[in-house]
């Protein structure tokens, strides 16, 4: 009797553990059926795909995305993470936008920088309204510089160039000029990109760091204003009927706060969610065979590098800078790492394909021989190195991983060690202890706007470790003190050349931000920037 | 009675400083700067001590401890060193009744679950009963809470569609039907493992306490097992279950970091994480010290629901004070 109740029992058991193995097979099995949103499924998008499903364009229709954090605050002048850039990007409009494509408009209609370089005249549009239905001006325009310039507000960014406060004056209602104390060619993108805030509500604050008024305003520019915000769990957005440019085609866009990569996958396969970022190649390959989902690739506007510690006696050597450099095979290492190029491309140089100054100047190319040589000749063989990387960004282990192998091939140690992203920044730029020689990291370097990559100029403040020459510095100031575009490219073009001859970095990648989406929703990839989306007005919906 | 409690809320004085203190050294001896979050490529050294002086991060760190102590003292856990600048407390108090509805409900739902199923489990010790309860116990004990999450949510939201796989509501509907179907799955997993802990040691006591000799003289006088197991043993092995209970309080308030992450519970836990992450110390302070003194508390509330189960006690106290 005894020995039934075993047998059932153990029959039972093995079934349970059966079905949930099965149960967590389904996850790479199961796609959205064809019908996303099924029965009890709740925050599914409300237009479904018929299954009559045509192709043409709707009106309407819920955009769902999500964050694996949520914005601290519904001012954008305080989210300046990803989280902010992407969640507040519909609410807020800038100025204009400079890009390799030539400059798009959005609250500016036009904008002129004058013969000397030394002032922008830019023009409003005249029928632009905040969320509120009160008109944006000039006055407007006025008092965020004022307010930026403000040392409490802690938010000095746009309004100096070179360490000089820049001034700015109205013309009329809608015209406002900004006088530069100096020559900053760069600043024109800079000020471009600058989201104004509503003075009629924010003036009353004297100080906003820290003001209540920065959770529950929320007033802003762009085609989406804010309907709710439920704190650590989803904004939402709904289209503004006022704007400027008229209506979007969608009707509300939603940011969902998902912290776990897993949960996030299985919502978007579950259609809770219409975009979904690839980082794997596995998931690349999965979402691009599967006729229910479209992928895009668009460019991130990144280099992801491996910098060399100057203040190490191993990585201070440009010998030693060049036989590293030679020593490693960049397209080995992605294939490694990321398994294609769709979702990394080789970086050859300082910038990204999508600035402004990039050049197809030549790339390193992998000389074992000469590494070797360069080796023996510097005495470093056997010599250990630390690679420090950022734990928290996608792939930079692999890379690392990667990197270790091939310089063991030649003969050099590597020790790697990753840190979560406030411990590596510390390491990485702010601590000159000279005690790790490679660092992995990367940084925007979308448009024109002197941006993180002037780190490798030695007198940035991101500059204390990295490894930079004088020549290199000198060119930098020349370059942004430059208003000819031609010869501003001539300038960038032997930057670029000479960080590759002074081997100051190894470019690794140019990463791709490739999504895969909902099929139904169209316009993706009409602008080519991240993060997602520029332009809302160029997303819709179709059947 | 009174003079314990004194005592006892005395005690939180020294006990809450240490862990500040502690708390606070370690916070400043992880890797990394909260002033990073800020840095921009073009920053220039004064502007950088500007911001470092407008966040409070100038000066020693002894200076730091006090000036954070002084305002805690004046009722001010401070600002959070995230860009919004919100006031921690406030921070707290917006999350804390999701964490409560979370946790609460699951502590609720394992001693529910997890004292009938001790129960028997003592009573029908080494029997059939027993062994598939502590089978089931050990898969409890042992499963991850963020893998036996994900396979819930595969199963009841991608392939039943019957839950929604994350958040706390559906956008628009704010009905308690709703905020249930989001519950469940996150308190399940959560009560998993506490069942699992529970059940063990209601068992326990149980054994123990079938072996005691007020049992055989209840069975002596004919009172049927039924009647032994739900009038008297029952009584004596909430002690056990009050002590578990006084452990897990800190609990309501903490959250979970790793469910509340699987499910996107806007939560504690939530956070928290996202506060280690950042190195945002005054909001990890504020986080640690609200966990610590609902710890002592709870062992302290623990301690009380013992002098009022058990006359044992109450009679030691009497003999003490007497």
């Amino acid at each position: 009797m005894m020995n039934w109740k075993k047998r059932l029992l153990t029959l039972t058991l093995t079934l349970g553990l059966l079905a949930t193995a099965l149960a967590s097979c389904t996850q790479t099995a199961a796609g959205p059926s064809g019908s996303p949103s099924a029965s009890g499924t709740p925050e599914a998008s409300p237009s479904a795909p018929a299954e009559s499903a045509t192709g043409e364009k709707v009106d309407g229709g819920t955009l769902i995305m999500c964050e694996p954090t949520d914005i601290s605050s519904l001012n954008i002048l305080y989210e300046t993470g990803d989280e902010g850039m992407t969640m507040l990007k519909p609410v807020y409009d800038p100025l204009y936008i400079v890009s390799k494509d030539g400059v798009r408009y959005y609250l500016a209609e036009s904008h002129e920088v004058s013969e000397d370089g030394l002032t922008i005249t830019v023009k409003l549009r005249e029928n632009l309204k905040w969320h509120d239905g009160e008109p944006i001006t000039t006055e407007d325009v006025l008092w965020y510089f004022e307010m930026k310039s403000n040392p409490d507000n802690n938010a000095s960014s746009g309004t100096k160039v070179n360490g000089e406060p820049v001034q700015v004056a109205a013309v009329d209602e809608y015209t406002f000029t900004v006088t530069l104390p100096s020559v900053s060619a760069s600043y024109e993108a800079t000020l471009g990109s600058l989201k104004l805030l509503p003075k009629h509500v924010y003036e009353d604050t004297p100080v906003l760091v820290g003001a209540e008024i920065n959770s529950t305003s929320g007033v802003g520019s762009g085609p989406f204003k804010v309907k709710e915000w439920n704190k650590g769990e989803s904004l939402v957005l709904e289209r503004f009927e006022d704007y400027y440019r008229g209506p979007a085609s969608l009707e509300s866009v939603v940011f969902k706060i998902i912290p776990n990569a897993s949960t996030e996958e299985i919502s978007f396969q579950n259609g809770e969610l219409s975009v979904l970022r690839l980082t794997t190649q596995d998931m690349l390959d999965k979402y691009s065979n599967d006729p229910n989902y479209s992928v895009y690739t668009l460019t991130e506007g990144r280099i992801n590098y491996m910098g060399f510690n100057s203040n190490s006696p191993l990585t201070s050597d440009p010998k030693v800078r060049e036989a590293i450099c030679l020593a490693l095979n960049v397209d080995e290492i992605i294939a490694g790492a990321y398994g294609s190029t769709e979702l990394a491309p080789a970086a050859k140089t300082v910038f990204c394909p999508s600035n402004l100054y990039y050049s197809d100047v030549e790339g390193y190319s992998q000389d074992l021989d000469r590494a070797r040589e360069l080796i023996a000749e510097t005495g470093i063989e056997g010599k250990t190195f630390r690679l420090v990387y950022n734990s928290s960004r996608e792939n930079m282990e692999n890379c690392a991983l990667m990197i270790q192998q091939q310089l063991k091939a030649v003969g050099l140690n590597v020790e790697i060690q990753g840190y979560e992203t406030q411990g590596f920044f510390e390491v990485f730029f702010y601590t000159d202890a000279g005690d790790w020689e490679l660092g992995l990291n990367g940084y925007s370097t979308n448009g024109d706007n002197q941006g993180d990559e002037y780190m490798f100029s030695l007198e940035g403040f991101l500059s204390k470790n990295l490894c930079s020459t004088d020549e290199i510095a000198a060119l930098w100031n020349e370059g942004d003190a430059t208003t000819d575009p031609e010869e501003r490219a001539a300038i960038y073009k032997e930057i670029q050349e000479q960080i590759r001859d002074a081997y100051t970095m190894f470019p690794l990648t140019s990463p791709n931000f490739v999504v895969a989406t909902d099929k139904r929703l169209k316009g993706v990839d009409a602008i080519d920037m991240v993060p997602l989306f520029e332009d809302y007005l160029k997303l819709y919906m179709t059947n | 009675m009174a003079k314990h409690i004194a005592k006892r809320l005395l005690q939180l004085i020294p006990v809450l400083l240490l862990v500040s203190i502690f708390s606070f050294l370690i916070i400043h001896f992880a890797p990394g700067d909260p002033l990073n979050m800020y840095v921009r490529p073009d920053m220039t050294q004064e502007e950088m001590d500007t911001l470092r002086a407008n966040l409070g991060l100038d000066g020693t760190i002894v200076d730091q401890y006090l000036g954070w102590l002084n305002n805690v003292l004046h009722g001010n856990l401070g600002n959070s060193l995230t860009n919004s600048g919100q006031p921690v407390a406030d921070r707290i108090l917006e999350v804390l009744p999701n964490t409560i509805l979370l946790m609460g409900t699951s502590l609720v739902l394992s001693f529910v679950i997890s004292i009938p199923l001790g129960l028997i489990a003592g009573l029908k010790k080494n029997q059939w009963p027993d062994q598939v309860i502590s089978f089931f116990s050990y898969i409890g004990i042992s499963i991850p809470s963020f893998w036996f999450g994900l396979i819930l949510i595969i199963v009841f939201s991608l392939v039943l569609k019957v839950l929604p796989s994350s958040g706390i509501h559906t956008i628009g509907d704010d009905s308690l039907l709703d905020l249930i179907r989001h519950l469940i799955m996150p308190s399940l997993v959560l009560s998993v493992g506490n069942v699992a802990t529970f059940t063990r040691y209601i068992r326990s006591a149980t054994i123990s306490q079938l072996e005691e000799e007020y049992v055989l003289t209840a069975k002596a006088k004919g009172v049927s097992q039924r009647g032994i197991l739900f009038h008297h043993v029952l009584k004596n092995c909430l002690l056990p279950v009050i002590t578990l209970a006084g452990m897990r309080f800190s609990s309501l308030v903490t959250g979970s970091f790793i469910v509340e992450s699987v499910f996107g519970w806007p939560g504690m836990g939530t956070l928290g994480m996202s506060a280690i992450n950042n190195l945002n110390y005054p909001m990890i302070m504020g986080f640690t010290m609200l966990s610590c003194l609902l710890l002592i508390v709870g062992n302290l509330i623990a301690d009380l629901l013992y002098y009022v189960a058990d006359p044992r006690i109450r009679s030691g106290f009497q003999e003490v004070q007497g």
